[in-house]
């Protein structure tokens, strides 16, 4: 038997091509190191994509936000069979730290927060009128995002450390108070010296505030309404003043979140067909038994239903109709809110009959005769049930019963199980010993 | 690819033309044979020693080699099923009777360690599980996995959902991983195929992502179904690290390696087979019964009112919806023929079924052709093709936040309302959303796949002697596939009618191309004549790109369906493009057939990793002593073969390939495209999760070879686990990919096989796979995490250090607030017994066998009750509630006497948010997976009827999942609505229910 070796040359070139092929791996190497194939990255992207990314974030579970607020300020029931918590845990006054609820409206807020943060990094790269106008937009926005989630923790504080630090403290509410007016503040100051028009472009939401000096008066509008949340009610007249109160303009001016249907696009998830034969989000019967006849607030943002719904023992025929579609807006701060705001400084200041003047122009646009206010508790009375049909479902009964120490006036309906809630509790996530 | 091809054809030609034949040499002829029955041996592979030079065993067992250059040979003579022969050949040699014996206990099987290497299973140092056709199949499968169901120990193969066309998760070794991928690499004929799970987009419709969690839950088949069961000739299953380290970072969930049937030389064999059968509906959860105070309470006044005009009439709505008996059938045809040179395997599969569920179903068309041919005595190539098409209609089922899916508009669907159809007319459901039959009759979700898998090999020897040999082997395959998905939801339904723009079609579209190239040199050499050394080196490129698209659109014209048919539209995209590269080399040292060692390392790159220019490396190395063949071995007649066994290797499961990039996402306000930052900040460090496995065992036959005993002990410490950190989202992130923390599974395997009756008559061979693992988070990095499920109270699972990782907490807790467990999704154990007995008589071969699987323990969070306590309509409502019936544990605060209403449904529910331990279920069940009875008519018969046209003849009946015992309240407990997760299976939100399936089986050769 012969050993039969490959030709020397044979050998040679498979060796050859061998190391070609490995040589090719070498130099495939740089393939492997490509951008992200589906999404840009944050060192290139124009100052008018985050600005919009921040106005369509602001809407990211607002829904969530506003059903769970108007739950627990007995304004409104959410049947979901699907999810038990909304007629549950929140309801019952122990809502879930991990649960979405709590989360996700939180967690959106800061999405808007850490957006903006952005924005102001790259208003560096800026100067001049168009630097202020950046600022001016992403202080503004940042504030009212955290006043939100203010809002829905009060007690229980926000955070105002971003850097993503899980030891990080807890702010206070008063800390947060102080932080939100400080932007609102510094917006307010870098929106002056903002030129007649922005570097960027707003939405329809902000039509009439989409430059600097329009977008000034929102500002202050959300400035009047962080004050009264402190009781400093002559802040709060002082910022109005600058705002775009109005006792002649419609009660709907203002600036708000507009939805619509176009590619990546948000609609509008409050809205459902009154009229369906199950419909979710109901007004609390106590809507209809408190209201004044003929209060066209009542007759406008409710719809009586022939049938009467029945869920996890909660009873109403009530429809929600403060939206006509799912691309209906809804209101960030309103004109209608602006003039309850003054009456409530004017309370806060014994001035009665300043505060009865703005509250007789709300109630003549809702179709009622005015109402003269006699004494403080009078008064505030009067005022929070204004506050309650002007802004039903806009995420304000429940904050407001809190802040005037009010909540166990709020209806029970289940004895044996419900509680009010008094603030959501600190997201789980926020945490250091998460859950367990 | 392009350059790749060129570089292979390039190879191909240059080897081609290196190839020199010579003068001279000896020509064999002769016969193989079953030692015992006398009867050829068709397709028997006679090959000279350490190459590739062979032949095959014709129809009647002949088969003639003609060996150049060498005046004596090695032959090695191998059939599957049969041991291993080795005969010496001098000079020319006619007449070469080899009779062959059956390895009934696969000693001599010859299994696939590497990209090009094999051992004999009796010198292999992991416990590799084999498996043939005849052990795949012996009831049909709808899909692949589904037929690896209790064949061996190691594997636990668990459906998502019953939906026709798939969706299941195989495990291997137990628990691997957190946040990883968690499914085995499937490599078929060399080829790593895509096995993911597309999304078809249905979430958009039943928004069963949009509230407690945001994880999709479409249900999807994974692609590996595909696959037609039929083509496969054998699977081997590298289960953990230890024997699939050669495949590197892609191996931390084990290896699946299918390779599909070969032609036989000689007269071409034609196989026949048609299989007819149905579908129904495995087991019933069952509805409460009213009573007209029942339907007062529980739907007020309406519901009363429908009660009294109703009469208080029953309709069994699982009947009406869950009651179809789908029709199956399967049309097989195979051929398989060739000569010497080359040959060929041509299959043809038409199988459709519908599901037990109206308007649902599975249809699978499937072609393959198989070439081999050889160019020289030095050089072969062969080709794979194979074309699939797939389309499955899987209804509308699982998690849902719309109340459209079946399962949750029945359980608000109380069995005294009527709601179905008069005159062509759906009734509007009074107390949902939706009418579930209206929906079921036109709602569509359809899924369509065209799928092309192709792969070629090349062989070529390099060099051979007497002594050594060296070989060269390039595999390059592509897989590629087009996936439709099509969900149609018209505007006539309930739920639609009153959305603003009513009626909604979505139109997915998924490109996916995966690509491999292997370039493998095999060096043999016999360093003296008791020493063989096999030193094997390759590269690696392998390729994946997919492309997956996604349009919403509503308002929806009548009765149409197109995505332009609408008002207004949505679109989504997604590209994942995956690029590795690697490297192995591994020496296999054989001493005298009695020490087998082996040492190995594997590097890869991925343009995953955080560092796509690193190479993270995969040492094995392995040994095996077949003590046995010693000559203290003094038990040799009562223990024939012993052999034990260790390996230890490494593998790693890679990042996600976006987990490096920090995106932002894109939005749009009044037609302005915004982008916003993702919820997941991108990490620039991610690394490959590592798996390190030592596994020890021993191998055994008794009793004459007749009984076999196989144990294997195993021990994985798994390091850098990919874990999603949750940031604070104060910080605009809420999480972020990290490596940390490490994970311990240790378990054991044990195979029993006996073969108690050996006659003529009668050969039964019955077999018990035992099977146990256990998980625990042995430290991390971060705070310890709930994961998987909707939400604490609704039951998930904690990761903790100490803790196994599927253990299920929810809001319970002890009388010091601490958080109890309530249990673990990981089954005790899990033990299968098969039974197969061929009968031999003058009028025929009978063939039964059977195979049940039990699976002991493994709790299950059952959230379909919890729907249907909400909807009053749990079977159980009214039962009394106590600690027991409402599984409370012992030492929780939470007691039955804490409801005002001492009915279990009711008491349920009041307890949601303190206690969820009744939801949580035990999933322990025994099934009769397997069943099968088949008779073949006896050959004398077929000869004198057909004139030996008809080579065999067998009728039968088989059955799959005809029997399930088990206490589980929900449909089955093999459910999943996240699919396959690590972490966060075992969530039962009432699936598609799971079905049984009988055939009446016919098939010939020709």
């Amino acid at each position: 038997m012969r050993n039969i070796p490959l030709q020397k040359t044979q050998l040679f070139r498979t060796i050859l091509i061998l190391v070609g092929l490995a040589s090719l791996m070498m130099l495939s190497c740089g393939e492997l190191n490509f951008p992200n194939p589906n999404a840009p990255d944050l060192e290139n992207v124009p100052i008018q994509t985050l600005v919009s990314g921040a106005e369509a974030g602001m809407r990211i579970d607002y829904a969530i936000y506003l059903r769970a607020v108007s739950v627990v300020g007995r304004e409104a029931y959410y049947f979901e069979p699907a999810d038990p918590r909304y007629t549950g845990e929140l309801l019952f006054g122990r809502p879930d730290p991990g649960g979405f609820i709590v989360n996700r409206p939180w967690s959106a807020r800061y999405r808007v927060v850490a957006d903006c943060r952005f924005l102001l990094d790259k208003a560096n790269n800026f100067s001049g009128a168009e630097k202020a106008g950046i600022e001016g937009f992403a202080k503004t926005i940042m504030a009212y995002q955290l006043l939100l989630n203010l809002n829905y923790l009060d007690e229980n504080g926000i955070k105002l450390d971003f850097s993503g630090d899980l030891n990080a403290p807890m702010a206070s509410k008063a800390e947060a108070f102080a932080f939100i007016e400080q932007n609102l503040d510094e917006g307010y100051t870098a929106l002056q010296a903002a030129g007649d028009a922005f570097p960027f472009q707003l939405s329809s939401g902000f039509s009439g505030f989409d430059n600097p000096e329009g977008f000034a008066k929102f500002n202050r509008a959300l400035r009047a309404r962080v004050a009264i949340y402190q009781n400093k009610f002559q802040d709060a007249l002082d910022a109005l003043d600058a705002s775009f109160i109005d006792p002649n303009a419609p009660m709907d001016l203002g600036v708000y979140m507009v939805y619509g249907t176009g590619l990546g696009d948000q609609t509008n998830e409050i809205y459902e067909n009154p009229e369906a034969p199950f419909v979710k989000f109901m007004a609390h019967p106590s809507f209809e038994t408190d209201a004044e006849a003929g209060d066209q607030r009542f007759a406008s943002k409710v719809f009586k239903r022939s049938d009467v719904t029945k869920f996890d023992d909660l009873t109403t025929d009530l429809a929600i109709t403060v939206t006509e579609s799912d691309v209906d807006r809804l209101p960030i701060i309103r004109n209608e809110e602006l003039l309850l705001i003054r009456a409530e400084a004017n309370i806060g200041l014994g001035k009665l009959a300043d505060a009865q003047t703005d509250i007789n122009v709300v109630r003549q646009a809702a179709g009622l005769g005015p109402v003269t206010l006699t004494d403080a508790d009078q008064a505030i009375n009067q005022l929070l049930h204004e506050r309650r049909y002007s802004l039903f479902i806009e995420g304000h009964r429940w904050v407001d019963m809190r802040r005037f120490g009010r909540l166990d006036a709020l209806p029970i309906d289940r004895p044996d199980k419900d509680k009010i809630l008094d603030k959501m509790p600190i997201p789980e996530t926020e945490l250091p010993e998460s859950g367990g | 690819m392009g350059k790749f091809n060129q570089w292979t054809f390039s190879v191909l030609m240059l080897l081609f033309f290196a190839t020199l034949a010579m003068a001279e040499g000896i020509k064999v002829t002769g016969r193989v044979i079953d030692k015992n029955s006398g009867d050829p041996l068709p397709g028997a592979e006679i090959t000279v020693k350490g190459t590739f030079h062979g032949t095959a065993s014709d129809i009647d067992g002949v088969f003639i080699l003609e060996i150049p250059d060498v005046d004596e040979a090695e032959l090695e003579i191998t059939y599957i099923g049969y041991k291993t022969v080795t005969v010496k050949v001098t000079g020319n040699t006619d007449n070469l009777v080899i009779g062959m014996e059956e390895d009934i206990l696969k000693t001599s099987e010859v299994v696939v360690t590497g990209f090009a290497t094999t051992v004999k299973r009796q010198n292999l140092a992991n416990a590799v599980a084999t498996i043939n056709a005849a052990e795949l199949l012996p009831a049909p499968t709808q899909t692949l996995e589904r037929a690896l169901e209790g064949k061996f120990a190691g594997i636990r193969v668990t459906q998502n959902t019953g939906a026709p066309g798939g969706g299941i998760d195989v495990n291997l070794r137990g628990v691997s991983t957190i946040e990883g991928s968690t499914q085995p690499l499937y490599v078929v004929d060399g080829v790593i195929i895509n096995n993911d799970a597309i999304q078809s987009g249905i979430d958009l419709v039943t928004k069963a992502a949009a509230a407690g969690s945001r994880n999709p839950q479409g249900q999807p088949t994974n692609r590996i179904a595909d696959i037609n069961p039929n083509d496969i000739e054998s699977i081997e299953v590298l289960k953990g690290a230890s024997a699939a380290a050669i495949y590197g970072s892609k191996a931390t969930n084990g290896v699946i390696i299918i390779t599909t049937k070969r032609g036989v030389p000689g007269k071409t064999r034609i196989d026949i087979s048609q299989r007819f059968g149905y579908n129904s509906l495995l087991k019933k959860i069952g509805t409460r019964r009213f009573t007209a105070d029942a339907a007062l309470e529980a739907y007020g006044q309406q519901g009363l009112d429908i009660y009294n005009q109703n009469g208080g009439i029953y309709i069994d709505y699982e009947d009406e919806m869950y009651g179809e008996r789908g029709f199956l059938s399967e049309t097989s045809v195979s051929l398989r023929g060739g000569s010497n040179k080359s040959r060929f395997y041509v299959s043809g599969l038409a199988r459709t079924e519908d599901g037990i569920i109206k308007n649902t179903g599975y249809q699978k068309y499937a072609t393959r052709f198989n070439l081999e041919h050889k160019l020289s005595d030095r050089s072969e190539i062969s080709v794979f093709t194979n074309y699939i098409r797939t389309e499955s209609d899987r209804g509308v089922t699982g998690n849902d936040n719309t109340n459209i899916t079946y399962g949750f508009s029945l359980a608000f669907t109380p069995s005294f309302l009527d709601i179905r159809p008069k005159n062509g007319e759906y009734p509007d459901h009074p107390f949902n959303p939706s009418n579930p039959l209206h929906t079921r009759d036109v709602f569509v979700n359809k899924e369509l796949v065209n799928r092309f898998i192709i792969s070629s090999q090349f062989k070529q020897n390099l060099y051979r002697s007497q002594r050594q040999t060296l070989n060269f082997i390039v595999q390059a395959g592509v897989d590629f596939f087009s996936q439709e998905n099509k969900v149609i939801s018209p505007p006539e339904l309930q739920y639609e009618r009153n959305a603003t723009f009513p009626g909604a079609s979505l139109l997915g579209e998924t490109v996916s191309t995966n690509s491999n190239l292997y370039l493998n040199l095999v060096h043999n050499f016999s360093a003296s004549s008791s020493v063989l050394l096999t030193t094997a080196a390759g590269l690696q490129f392998e390729n994946a790109n997919l492309n997956n698209s996604l349009i919403e659109s509503r308002g929806l014209i009548p009765t149409q369906e197109n995505i332009d048919q609408a008002s207004v539209s949505k679109s989504f995209q997604e590209r994942v493009i995956k690029r590795d590269r690697g490297f192995f080399i591994q020496e296999e040292v054989d001493i005298q057939g009695k020490i087998f060692l082996t040492a190995g390392l594997r590097g890869d790159a991925s343009s995953a990793n955080g560092d796509p220019g690193k190479y993270y490396l995969y040492p094995k190395i392995n040994g095996s002593v077949r003590l046995s063949e010693f000559p203290f071995w003094a038990v040799k007649n009562l223990v024939p073969e012993f052999k034990i066994r260790a390996a230890y290797g490494a593998t790693g499961n890679q990042p996600p390939a976006n987990a490096k990039y920090t995106e932002l996402v894109p939005s749009n306000i009044d037609g302005r495209a915004g982008l916003l930052p993702s919820t997941r900040r991108g990490s620039k460090d991610i690394r490959p999760e590592r798996t390190e496995e030592l596994e020890m065992g021993f191998d055994a036959l008794f009793m004459d070879g007749r009984a076999s005993l196989e144990f294997t002990y195993y021990t994985q410490n798994i390091s850098d686990l990919f874990l999603i950190a949750s940031l604070p989202p104060s910080s605009g992130f809420n999480e972020e990919f990290t490596n940390g923390g490490k994970m311990r599974t240790n378990g054991v395997e044990i195979s029993l096989g006996v073969t108690p009756v050996r006659t003529h008559s009668l050969l039964w061979n019955a077999r018990v796979n035992f099977y146990k693992t256990r998980s625990e988070i042995t430290e991390l990095t971060v705070d310890p995490f709930n994961k998987g499920g909707f939400a604490t109270f609704l039951g998930t699972f904690r990761i903790q250090e100490g803790w196994s990782p599927t253990t299920i907490i929810g809001a319970d807790v002890d009388a010091n607030g601490n958080t109890i467990i309530l249990g673990d999704a990981t089954p005790d154990f899990q033990l299968s017994f098969s039974n197969d007995m061929n009968f031999n008589f003058s009028f025929g071969k009978f063939n039964v066998y059977f195979l049940w699987d039990w699976r002991q323990g493994g709790d299950v969070i059952n959230l379909g009750k919890l729907i249907t306590d909400l909807g009053a309509t749990s079977a159980d409502y009214d039962d009394p509630a106590t600690d027991a019936s409402l599984n409370l544990p012992a030492n929780g605060v939470v007691k039955a006497s804490d409801c005002s209403d001492q009915r279990l449904g009711p008491c349920r529910l009041e307890l949601l948010g303190k206690s969820t331990a009744p939801y949580v279920e035990d999933g322990t069940f025994i099934k009769l997976r397997e069943l099968s009875v088949s008779y073949s008519v006896p050959d004398s018969w077929l000869r004198n009827f057909f004139n030996g046209y008809v080579s065999y003849w067998k009728i039968g009946i088989s059955g799959r999942n005809l029997l399930m015992f088990t206490k589980y309240q929900g449909y089955d407990p093999e459910v999943s609505q996240f699919g396959n997760v690590a972490i966060g299976r075992a969530i039962d939100t009432i699936p598609y229910p799971s079905s049984r399936t009988f055939y009446f089986n016919m098939s010939f050769g020709l």
